[in-house]
């Protein structure tokens, strides 16, 4: 007979065969690598988004803006001062954050529909001073950045790393009071308010380092990619990141990991397979909506406890 | 209290997304699979296929430059094909679409390096090539045939190992466009413009008032205007031309943007008070099928050039063209644009090059012999003679440009007339050489 400390193990151990898995994946190949790679960047944004989303109540359809934030700090910070990897990273956080202070200052004011068009707008703001500034690189973007130690294989292990830590940072956030008042502030922000917290400032903070992790995903994708072009920060990008969420489950914090993953094999798949994947991740979409409203994992895991 | 059913359900759940994920990507994926070696093949050559990979927009409103270079391809494959490949390999194209935005980059070397494409071709955009030059210099080491995007920062400002272009650039169009106003047109004294307001509209500019600033330094011009892409409405740019009162306008706008502003210039009245206007871009034919025989002007002289005009070089002097031409439209219906003809040239270029090499070497060639033997080959595609500098990798060949006139009832659309040649030792600029500022 085992106790409940144990229990806890079992996921344990379910999560450290993940992390044996990722550690693998350069032996799969180039193609492989970059793939899971990717896969993780966008996993680490979609959770990022969803401690807004998910936990807080705030459907942000401007997150790739941080993205771009995080992503084109690193690459000015390279290619325009000269600065190195670890100086132009932190550069990168402290853009994202900044960034996501001011923007979610403006934002959190507003909730629902409001607050989503806002994001929306400032998202698609910050697409156009891409296009048109020049010292961003204007349309051609900013391209040619070397990665670290010049292989694939040891920036794969960088991006792991950093990717996981943010995840336990994360997590251990939403298990923390401040995770309690995100979720309160969700569920009712009336009651919220009458227990003392104040609302508007727990919704700053949940955005703030929203934008910070979405910032640090977008700059280690810059050096996956060695370019990045003013297309990041397009809606389309941001809508990504709300899909990704939706397909692996919202209120799972591992939700849009699985869904990062699910969704970044599957548009491979489907991209060899026809010039119009994109097609078959709309029909995916209108499934997911239509019959497991709470995601893979989501639904994964009511499955299980049905049992 | 666990069980071992749980136990397993709780280990089964934190891998599965992985171990799914990771068969689906294994298994789904096209492997090569290996065919037994023919006799009589030529030696040390492979018997697999010879995968090339392509990248042209495919769908969205360009959609048209994927899908007329995919014609010339399917032509330029089924001729190499039915007469043995390329040494007796098969060759197979496989493409992908570059109006998938924000996948460019992580197509390209998905073909690569999971689809075993040994070549790549195409590319539309200037941005998009721009980006592609380190990826595929520094990373991928496979050559690659540029057949569209006119940046001249691509051989002019990069030491260009793997990467070539066959294609005519930007800048010797617009170059030659000076020279033309300078030799025919030498009673222009205002210019107005307009072009594109991206990196293309700018540059296109600075070249074209830069050598004309060398050969008619008297003439004046008024503030260059940029339109954003798809431009609806252009009344009020057409407005401050009038009132401006240039005797020539040169706009660099392209594609639906060339034709819609060529349409509202004629219904504003634009034409009747200008003598030249200027379109290094007009030469394609889906612009000109959009412009319409109707939209000629009767009074403006409009001229276009273009990296191909199907008429040129002149069927009767040049088999290669006619032949070329003639093929194309009984197969599609309808004539070749200038993306056609570079594709095609690319493919026969990269044939040339292998054989070039083989022969050199006496096995299939590695990527830089390859490359040694693209540097200064002579390729005749349906633009005419190709040449591939030694020093930027860049293809040359001459320039034309041509005076609209009305396609009626030879052509159903208006077509380039009265074309003037610009020997390509005229109007290229030397090697690492441009108006446009690098970096």
């Amino acid at each position: 007979m085992q106790s409940e400390s144990e229990e806890v193990s079992f996921e344990q151990i379910a999560i450290a065969v993940g992390i044996i898995l990722l550690a693998l994946v350069p032996l799969a190949g180039r193609h492989m690598t970059h793939l899971v790679a990717s896969a993780l960047l966008l996993s680490l944004a979609a959770t990022s988004f969803n401690l807004l989303f998910g936990y807080t109540g705030l459907l942000s359809f401007g997150h790739a803006l941080f993205w771009g934030v995080g992503g084109y700090t690193l690459a000015v910070m390279m290619s325009r001062f000269g600065l190195g990897y670890v100086e132009s990273f932190v550069m990168a956080v402290i853009m994202s954050a900044v960034f996501g202070a001011v923007i979610g200052f403006l934002c959190v004011r507003h909730t629902r529909i409001y607050f989503a068009i806002l994001t929306l707008a400032f998202g698609q703001m910050f697409y156009g001073v891409a296009v048109k500034w020049d010292f961003l690189g204007g349309s051609d973007g900013i391209y040619g950045l070397p990665r670290p130690f010049n292989t694939l294989e040891l920036y794969y292990y960088v991006i792991l790393a950093i990717t996981l830590a943010s995840l336990f940072i994360l997590y251990k956030i939403t298990r923390s009071s401040l995770g309690l008042s995100f979720m309160a502030v969700r569920d009712n922000a009336f009651r919220a308010k009458f227990i003392g917290l104040d609302v508007s400032r727990v919704r700053l903070t949940s955005f703030i380092i929203s934008s910070i992790f979405s910032g640090v995903a977008g700059a280690l994708y810059v050096l996956l990619e060695t370019a990045i072009s003013p297309e990041t920060m397009l809606w389309t990008h941001s809508a990504e990141f709300v899909f990704v969420t939706l397909l692996g489950g919202p209120r799972v914090f591992l939700g849009p990991l699985v869904g990062g993953f699910i969704y970044s094999f599957l548009a491979d798949v489907a991209m060899s397979a026809t010039e119009y994947w994109l097609l078959v991740i709309g029909v995916v979409l209108v499934a997911i909506v239509l019959f497991f409203p709470h995601g893979v994992l989501g639904y994964f895991l009511k499955w299980r406890e049905k049992r | 209290m666990v069980t071992r059913r749980e136990f397993l359900g709780i280990l089964g759940g934190g891998i599965a997304g992985l171990v799914i994920g990771g068969a689906l990507g294994y298994n789904l994926a096209p492997k090569p699979t290996p065919e037994k070696a023919k006799a009589g093949k030529l030696p040390g050559v492979p018997s697999e296929p010879l995968k090339i990979g392509g990248m042209w927009f495919i769908s969205g409103k360009f959609g048209t430059y994927g899908d007329m270079a995919k014609k010339a391809l399917n032509m330029a494959v089924e001729e190499i094909n039915s007469s043995g490949g390329i040494l007796g390999r098969k060759v197979e194209v496989t493409l992908k679409d570059e109006a998938d935005r924000e996948n460019v980059l992580k197509n390209i070397r998905k073909m690569v390096e999971e689809e075993g494409a040994e070549f790549l071709i195409g590319i539309d955009s200037s941005g998009d090539v721009l980006k592609l030059t380190p990826v595929v210099e520094n990373e991928l080491h496979v050559v690659t045939i540029i057949t569209h995007a006119a940046t001249p920062k691509l051989t002019a400002c990069n030491n260009l190992h793997y990467m070539f272009r066959i294609s005519m650039y930007e800048e010797p169009i617009d170059i030659a466009a000076a020279k033309l106003v300078a030799e025919k047109f030498k009673d222009v004294k205002k210019i107005a413009s307009i072009g594109p307001d991206y990196a293309y509209g700018y540059d296109s500019w600075a070249i074209f008032s830069n050598a004309l600033k060398k050969l008619l330094p008297d003439v004046t011009w008024m503030e260059p205007m940029y339109s954003k892409l798809g431009t609806e409405d252009f009344s009020t740019y057409i407005d401050k031309m009038l009132s401006y009162g240039p005797d020539l306008v040169f706009s660099s706008l392209w594609g639906g943007d060339a034709a819609t502003f060529v349409k509202q210039a004629n219904s504003k009245g634009l034409f009747d008070s200008i003598k030249y206007y200027l379109n290094p871009m007009l030469g394609a034919t889906d612009t000109l099928k959009a412009i319409g025989d109707g939209n000629v002007p009767a009074k403006a002289e409009v001229w276009g050039s273009g990296r191909y005009w199907f008429l040129y070089p002149p069927h009767d002097v040049y088999p290669l063209n006619k032949n070329f031409v003639n093929k194309f439209k009984s197969k599609y219906g309808e004539y070749p644009p200038y993306v056609s003809a570079t594709s095609y040239t690319a493919i026969y270029a990269l044939k040339a090059a292998i054989e070039k090499a083989y022969v050199a070497k006496g096995a299939w060639p590695s990527q830089d012999d390859v490359v040694a033997a693209l540097e200064g080959l002579a390729i005749a595609g349906p633009m005419g003679p190709v040449a591939i500098r030694n020093e930027d990798h860049q293809g040359v060949y001459s320039v034309f440009w041509g005076k609209l006139k009305r396609g009626a009832p030879n052509y159903p659309h208006p077509i380039l007339d009265d074309l003037q040649i610009f020997d390509f030792g005229e109007v290229f600029p030397a090697p690492k050489q441009t108006y446009v500022k690098c970096g």
